[in-house]
């Protein structure tokens, strides 16, 4: 901010809004206040938000990393001070008495300030890898505490990243990434080497996942990669769309790799235990560089609880092309293939649950319409290898769970078939039933995994 | 609300209900009060996190799809999501990815790891970039690579806890001692140099690998590090119960064994063949040889040897059925012929030679002697002559008429039967004893008379009847008769 700019905006303070300033600056973080949300598609709107980090750039003048209160965490992102309104009062954090409580991670910040029985940091969400949630007990007295303060302090003098251990993994620690022809924004932090992190774009490799902070390292790396596509058997194929199903013992680096990088668009994802248990069923789109990896979603090997599917993703470079709902379709594809019923573990992402709802409501409808007798959610569930429970919400959703006449029937909305219809004309591919070549794990194959 | 209840009281849906599925244009008077349905069917719980689930975008998309299912509003709101729709040029893509792929028609099959796809795990970045540039070094930059490779393992092998204690790296001739024989270190004079630049950038890194790498898991330390990822899993030993550990244990021991006897059957097989084999061609040269030594001793006049003709006999014998059972490797053997051979070649043991010997001797010695061993619980039949009365031979003056016969009752008991004993004549002192029995002649009966049998058998009862069916009658076997003496020309021969 320039100092013209500076003493125009201090102008139209009033003393006390000036005052307020000033505090925010000694300690901004977890104060809030509303903040110009600029972005592509919309207007830019001004939005309560919460500061969760400061930095200083370019001496004197200072970024802060703000979270959108009630909105996702991957709106998260840096915002220059000019954007910060001081016209409509600050909230400033109580003042904790126990200054040296850590809070946790994955809570919004509206809880977190206030909550101070918050003791217990939550390292992982419960949709980790392993499917439990390990709650990691803190020890106040034992862990190197910040105060506010200090943590500023380390800032502005050295820039380093000795925060308070929580508040790291609730800021993005990237920037974007480079991958293949694409240059796409992170959503949420993900633990690639420290000395990484905050740098502004990571450089990864298409076909084998490795990352590098610097182009010429890429550049290096690609003379000698020959992977053209995901290292394992191809077990699905259909004009240009293949699954690869590749095993996380077998290829632990790979499988590491893009775990890293998925868990940059995952929240809750958590790499807090190896790849190992379990397989990972990659979509890929061919042309003439090779099978480029658009989705994966990963899958127990053993899953004690009936998931079908642990951690899915369509990499945001090609999401909005409905591919998400062929991995959705895949994924019940394997399930149908293996007998049984799946559901996807759960928490659900936001974008997931829409996913899911989605794909379940066309899928079943499609069952409906082209059923021509009576029907029972068992008939629906071992046709669509989708759980009862799933099947009946659904139904539900879409209201077509009706009393008539002193029984239970199915009555489709028009509007529902409409939307069906619609969505219908706008699928352009689908998922092959015959184009599978693949066989589920046997009982003893599972014991030595 | 408890009087709807009342009226509408709704099934539990389960799930093998029945449903018949109609579109709403079918059904215009259905009446729908929302409320009952919900408490046929649980709550609908989305499975995302309580505080994610009021986040306002997931509430206006998932608000936008109820209202497309029932007002048709055809909103659809997306989640915002960060952008991602940059591109980087097309000429810098095509410099890093090339246009090689050629698409296999069968299902790819494919299992190398990234770790094999990729070279060098040491990649150079801008300042290694600037740093061999500069230098005068004639390093190509794969080389360079592999050199600093070669530093970076051999470090991290010889001193792997450089950057906890930051002890500087020792020199390169100190270093040069750690390098083994193979290592391409030695080849390459500059070396040195590039070592010097190596020790820099480890130094600037405190002592960490110039390329970073991820945070694993330090057992020591219980940090909380949101760095630290893939932690090693404790795996659970799967429940083994006693029994399943023996039987698995038993399996496998089966295995072995199994496999065990067929590689020892197989060697044996191949043993034999080879043998059969050598013992083929001995047989052909000793036949060579014999045609000579016979051609010879023809020539020379020699009377020619009985043995000789008869080995070369029997030999070409042989020789017509041998090479039929050992051609080829075939492991199928005739067994008809095996048969035939073992009979044949059987060499008998002398403990076995022994033993034929003494059955041959029994055999003779019995030879006039009727085996009748087959049937042991028979008496032995006695010889015709025996088994008529005959005059004792010492005796034989009381009576001229009185016979013996020696007989073998039941159970083996020995009698000896009399005839022509006449009794002292009926006029002696009881003469007159009132016995009315004296007047009566003596008859002649024949006991086989039909008359005299059928009341014997009446007289008896079935069970002996039965038991008489095998065992031959013996009229004086019954002590309550009265013996009546038989006359001398009644000869009842032993069966």
């Amino acid at each position: 901010m320039s100092d013209n700019a500076e003493s125009s905006l201090e102008s139209r303070l009033t003393k006390e809004q000036l005052e307020d300033m000033n505090k925010f600056i000694q300690k901004p973080v977890n104060s809030k206040l509303f903040v110009e949300k600029i972005s592509n598609n919309h207007p830019s709107e001004w939005r309560k938000a919460e500061i969760l980090w400061a930095r200083e750039v370019n001496d004197s003048k200072f970024e802060y990393y703000v979270h959108y209160v009630e909105f996702n965490k991957r709106l998260d992102e840096w915002v220059p001070m000019d954007r910060l309104d001081f016209t409509r009062g600050i909230e400033f954090p109580k003042p904790d008495t126990k200054k040296k409580k850590q809070l946790g991670v994955g809570s919004t910040a509206s809880t977190a300030v206030d909550d101070d029985d918050l003791a217990e940091q939550v390292v992982l969400g419960a949709e980790d890898e392993d499917g439990e949630s390990t709650v990691v007990e803190q020890d106040n007295s034992a862990e190197p505490t910040f105060s506010k303060d200090q943590e500023i302090e380390k800032l502005r003098t050295s820039g380093s990243m000795t925060q308070c251990v929580s508040e790291i993994a609730r800021v993005k620690n990237l920037n974007k990434i480079q991958m293949g022809q694409f240059e796409v924004e992170s959503w949420y932090f993900s633990p690639y080497p420290q000395e990484y992190a905050y740098c502004d774009t990571l450089y990864i490799c298409e076909f084998c996942m490795l990352y590098y902070a610097s182009a010429k390292q890429l550049e290096r790396h690609r003379r000698q990669c020959q992977l053209q596509h995901p290292p394992g058997n191809e077990i699905y194929r259909h004009q240009d769309i293949s699954f690869f199903e590749i095993d996380g013992r077998k290829q632990r680096l790979w499988c590491r790799n893009l775990c890293l990088l998925s868990k940059l668009f995952l929240d809750h994802k958590t790499l807090y235990y190896d790849v190992d248990p379990f397989m990972f069923y990659c979509m890929t789109q061919r042309d003439s560089y090779g099978c480029h990896l658009i989705g994966y979603f990963s899958k127990e090997k053993e899953s004690s609880e009936n998931y079908n599917v642990a951690c899915i993703l369509t990499l945001p470079q090609y999401q909005r092309h409905g591919f998400g709902k062929l991995l959705i379709g895949f994924s019940y594809l394997l399930s149908k293939t293996e007998g049984r019923t799946g559901s996807p573990e759960k928490p659900l992402s936001d974008l997931g649950l829409l996913s899911y709802r989605a794909y379940w409501q066309d899928t079943i409808v499609d069952y409906l319409l082209a059923a021509s007798a009576d029907v029972t959610i068992d008939d629906i569930a071992l046709h669509t290898s989708i759980t009862t429970q799933d099947i009946l919400h659904t139904l539900q959703n879409i209201g077509a769970l009706k009393y008539y006449r002193g029984q239970h029937i199915i009555c489709l909305g028009d509007k529902v078939i409409e939307q069906w219809e619609r969505s219908k004309a706008k699928r352009k591919r689908t998922i092959e039933p015959d184009k599978l070549d693949w066989k589920p794990l046997s009982a003893s194959q599972l014991r030595f995994y | 609300m408890t009087n709807m209840v009342s009226r509408f009281r709704v099934k539990k849906l389960s799930p093998k209900h029945p449903l018949p599925i109609y579109k709403e244009s079918q059904l215009p008077d259905l009446i729908d009060p929302a409320n009952i349905i919900q408490r046929a069917v649980p709550q609908v719980e989305t499975g995302v996190e309580k505080e994610e689930e009021e986040e306002h975008d997931l509430q206006a998309a998932i608000s936008a799809a109820q209202a497309a299912v029932t007002t048709g509003a055809k909103v659809e709101t997306y989640i915002p999501t960060p952008d991602a729709s940059n591109r980087i040029d097309n000429k810098l893509y095509t410099q890093l990815y090339k246009k090689k792929y050629k698409e296999p028609s069968t299902l790819i099959r494919f299992s190398s790891t990234v770790e094999e796809s990729t070279g060098c795990p040491y990649v150079m970045d801008e300042e290694d970039d600037q740093f061999l540039k500069s230098t005068a070094m004639a390093l190509s930059e794969d080389d360079f690579e592999k050199l600093m490779w070669e530093f970076e393992s051999i470090a991290t092998h010889q001193f792997p806890h450089l950057h906890v204690d930051q002890s500087p790296i020792p020199e390169f001739e100190d270093f040069l001692m750690l390098v083994p024989e193979s290592s391409i270190i030695h080849k390459w004079t500059v070396a040195s140099q590039l070592f010097e630049h190596w020790r820099g950038r480890r130094s600037r890194r405190a002592m960490k690998c110039i390329i970073p790498t991820l945070a694993y898991e330090d057992i020591s330390k219980h940090e909380i590090d949101p760095y630290v990822c893939f932690r090693r899993r404790e795996t659970k030993p799967v429940r083994k119960t006693r029994r399943s550990d023996q039987q698995s244990l038993e399996r496998l021991r089966k295995l072995r064994s199994e496999m065990e006897t067929a590689r020892n059957l197989l060697e044996m097989v191949l043993r034999r063949e080879k043998l059969r084999k050598e013992g083929l061609l001995m047989e052909h040269t000793v036949f060579e040889k014999t045609c000579r030594i016979r051609d010879q001793q023809r020539a020379l006049g020699i009377k020619e040897d009985e043995e000789l003709t008869q080995m070369l006999l029997s030999k070409k014998k042989r020789k017509i059925t041998l090479p039929d059972s050992s051609a080829g490797t075939t492991i199928k053997i005739p067994l008809h012929r095996l048969k035939r051979d073992a009979f044949d070649k059987l060499e008998k043991s002398p403990l076995q030679l022994q033993i034929e010997s003494e059955l041959a001797k029994r055999r003779e010695r019995d030879a006039d002697y009727e085996d009748i061993t087959e049937n042991p619980y028979q008496p032995f039949p006695r010889s015709i002559p025996n088994m008529f009365f005959q005059p004792l031979p010492s005796t034989s003056s009381p009576s001229p008429k009185l016979r013996f016969r020696r007989r073998m009752g039941r159970g083996g008991r020995m009698f000896i039967d009399r005839t022509g004993h006449l009794p002292p004549s009926p006029h002696t002192k009881f003469a007159f004893d009132g016995d009315s029995e004296l007047d009566e002649s003596e008859e002649e009966f024949d006991m086989m008379d039909d008359r005299f049998l059928h009341r014997q058998v009446e007289a008896l009862d079935e069970n002996d009847l039965r038991s008489l069916l095998t065992v031959p009658f013996f009229p004086n076997m019954d002590p309550t008769r009265k013996k009546k003496p038989l006359p001398a020309d009644v000869l009842l021969p032993c069966p």
